[in-house]
């Protein structure tokens, strides 16, 4: 059986195209692009290009506000540390409690042991920012916010360019982790009040290991790696040439397809969706029901593990996630579901499916043929699932069945 | 793949005599929905040979736990009960090759379970769970029951809220909250909160509706202290009383939930447990968990213990 990979949000495939113009950068195209010779001059020509495309995805007023870094996580890093760096008279970070750990750890650390304050805003149960805490968390005090463009798990989008204006008003820098945004949403930073933007390549059919890092025009700026000219002396080390030459390529592939596969892959998962739901009882989708990523749902099946649906669906020859990716393999609850006040029976039972271009109608249907007797069979082995309605004890009062 | 998960993955596609043993006269259970991880043993043994003849268990986790589970039930048939008594957490890992870390704990639950099955068909409260620190009353904070004492002994605590904020037991779930009035009871300070079934202290089994029909197991009580003291058998019909009183509760809550097109029905209610049935909207609506949330918080608070609020499935 052809497998299915359903698992976009943790990482996509290197589109084909992707490859191919990474690899002359391995082969003939070598050069370092700080060599003054014919090889360094190629690479650097190369990079910079790459540079213009994201400029485009990204709808940024110039390409030097692209830095090219290891990835999603690094990006995060730099902008927050860059952030407070920026405003030494103010030592507070908002952030939300669902964010991804890049940066929720790193808030912790800093809180630890950098004696920066971090207010942390709450979402509902729909995984929404709670609007009137953000505004309360921000003060004079704010040095810099970051929010996440989408979550990872649901697929829950913040608001961000109004949440940006919050933040600008109140005289703080606004990083997103938009991670998980790029390519799936159409991002047009000019204009915005955002300051900082992370995003990384393996998320939007690029390589891995290689992402960026939006940074306003005139925005104070501290290097989190010193030591080389490379990025205008804002991320020393020499480029990873392949790996922004791929990073371009797959931002230019993205941006020409994103009106047309939009709405494709939001009606293939609305499809894969509502089949779940009709076809299991007590699931309930994950997520904010009206702004959510196009291409991600997370339904939470009652008395049952994630962990056993996953395993299951995988031998089936389908790759789907627990709620959390990074969070599985672990016992404790996602954090995103802990936040969103999950109620136990539902919090252990979440499975992510997150689609791509490249997933098929065909695909759908089969993971709606696969799925519910997986879920009845784990059901039948759970001692929380109520029996099926003939073994249903007798009503012992009055009411109208 | 590691070779060791290769085995429990193995064991957790077959998942061996995994469900509902008919006819079980020993039942066991530990772990809870809120941590992530329950296992429910049923025994059938021969009081003749007091041999297990049949072992079956249900499992609600991932992929350690519902492989120790079909371990267990390996493990157990043909022994007597004393030796089944000798079954350990070493034993039990062993037949999986090893564990992952996260599966540790799996074997300890199975043990548990194990543990509780025998003590149900001997008719005595399970003994402590393992030495030191006493039984695990939190199994959400990993809080034991010394520590309870302890700090209701050091600080003279008088309620479940008092030991919920020194010792963080409690504060996840409710499903402990019985245990620790007990303890409270035991250390000789008064509960805040009436215990409503003297005669069922400590912690409740919830019992299948598919096993209902059968004589109802022996309770399975992991005795943690005598029960109050003050404990005077109240008449013989408190279980209707509060069925009566939550069956008025749902009256009270319906108008509210109709009024957002919804509607929801009392079923039954057996052993802590109200079964409701969900309509009109309220069927596959997504804020549904929430909508039972503050049922059962209702509920909870008018009988003043912990119960759990079921879904049936749509006749």
């Amino acid at each position: 059986v052809q497998p299915i990979y359903l698992d976009n949000n943790a990482t996509t495939r290197v589109a084909p195209e992707v490859l191919e113009a990474m690899l002359p950068f391995f082969t003939e195209q070598f050069g370092n692009p700080s060599s003054i010779h014919e090889f360094g001059d190629r690479a650097g020509g190369a990079v910079a290009a790459a540079r213009r495309s994201l400029q485009a995805l990204l709808g940024a007023d110039h390409d030097h506000e692209i830095v090219f870094t290891s990835g999603g996580s690094e990006s995060d890093t730099t902008a927050i540390r860059a952030g407070l760096a920026a405003k030494p008279d103010r030592n507070e970070v908002v952030t939300s409690t669902v964010e991804h750990p890049a940066v929720l750890a790193l808030c912790d650390w800093l809180e630890r042991h950098e004696g920066v304050k971090v207010r942390r805003v709450p979402v509902d149960r729909h995984g929404r920012l709670e609007i009137d805490a953000y505004r309360e968390a921000l003060s004079p005090r704010t040095a810099l916010v970051s929010l996440m463009w989408a979550n990872n798990e649901t697929g829950t989008m913040f608001p961000i360019e109004g949440l940006a204006e919050l933040a600008k008003q109140a005289g703080a820098l606004f990083h997103t982790d938009a991670v998980q945004a790029v390519g799936k949403v159409a991002i047009e930073l000019a204009g915005t009040a955002i300051d900082l933007l992370s995003l990384s390549g393996h998320k939007l059919h690029g390589p891995k290991g290689v992402g960026a890092l939006y940074i306003r025009r005139g925005t104070r700026f501290r290097a989190l790696i010193r030591g080389g000219q490379q990025e205008r002396r804002r991320r020393a080390g020499t480029e990873n040439v392949p790996g922004i030459v791929g990073l371009g390529r797959a931002a230019e592939l993205v941006r020409a397809d994103l009106v047309e596969a939009g709405p494709r892959i939001r009606s293939l998962r609305d499809r894969l969706e509502r089949g779940l739901l009709e076809r299991i009882a007590d699931a309930v989708v994950m997520g904010d029901p009206l702004d959510r990523l196009p291409n991600t749902t997370n339904i939470a099946f009652a008395s049952v593990e994630s962990e056993a649906i996953v395993l299951m669906l995988s031998r089936q020859g389908i790759a789907a996630s627990t709620g959390s990716a990074c969070a599985s393999g672990s016992l404790e609850p996602s954090h995103v579901m802990q936040a969103m006040g999950v109620p136990p029976n539902m919090l252990h039972g979440a499975v992510r499916l997150s689609l791509s271009h490249e997933t098929t109608a065909d695909e759908i249907d089969r993971v709606l043929e696969v799925t519910p007797p997986i879920v009845d069979r784990l059901r039948e082995m759970s001692p929380f699932w109520p029996a099926p309605a003939e073994h249903q004890p007798v009503p012992a009062m009055g009411g109208s069945a | 793949v590691h070779p060791s998960t290769a085995t429990i993955r193995q064991r957790f596609f077959d998942a061996p005599r995994a469900g509902v043993l008919a006819g079980a006269n020993a039942i066991g259970e530990a772990g809870s929905l809120a941590v992530g991880e329950a296992q429910r043993l049923m025994l059938k043994i021969d009081p003749r040979t007091d041999t297990v003849e049949d072992a079956r268990a249900q499992t609600f986790g991932g992929s350690s736990a519902i492989a120790v589970a079909s371990a267990v039930t390996e493990l157990v048939i043909g022994r007597t009960v004393e030796r089944a008594a000798a079954i350990g957490v070493r034993e039990i890992r062993a037949l999986l090759a090893s564990l992952p870390p996260e599966g540790v704990r799996s074997s300890v639950l199975g043990r548990e379970a194990l543990t509780a099955a025998l003590a149900s068909w001997r008719g005595t409260p399970a003994p402590r769970a393992d030495g030191e620190g006493g039984a695990l009353v939190c199994r959400c904070r990993a809080v034991r029951a010394a520590t309870i004492e302890r700090a209701i002994r050091h600080h003279g605590l008088t309620s479940v809220a008092d030991v919920t904020r020194h010792t963080g037991a409690g504060s996840r779930c409710s499903c402990c909250q019985e245990a620790i009035e007990g303890l409270l009871a035991g250390t000789g300070t008064r509960s805040a909160l009436p215990n409503l079934d003297p005669k069922r202290p400590g912690r409740r089994a919830f019992v299948h509706p598919a096993l209902a029909h059968q004589p109802p197991p022996k309770p399975i009580t992991i005795q943690l202290a005598p029960a109050t003291p003050d404990g005077v058998p109240k008449a013989a019909g408190s279980a209707v009383r509060e069925a009566i009183l939550i069956a008025r509760l749902i009256e009270r809550a319906r108008p509210s939930i109709r009024a957002d097109g919804g509607d929801v029905e009392l079923v039954d209610y057996a052993d802590s447990t109200v079964f409701v049935r969900l309509s009109g909207v309220c069927a596959g609506c997504s804020a549904a968990p929430l909508t039972l949330g503050g049922l059962r918080q209702t509920i909870v608070q008018a009988l003043g213990r912990p119960v759990r609020v079921v879904p049936v499935a749509r006749s």
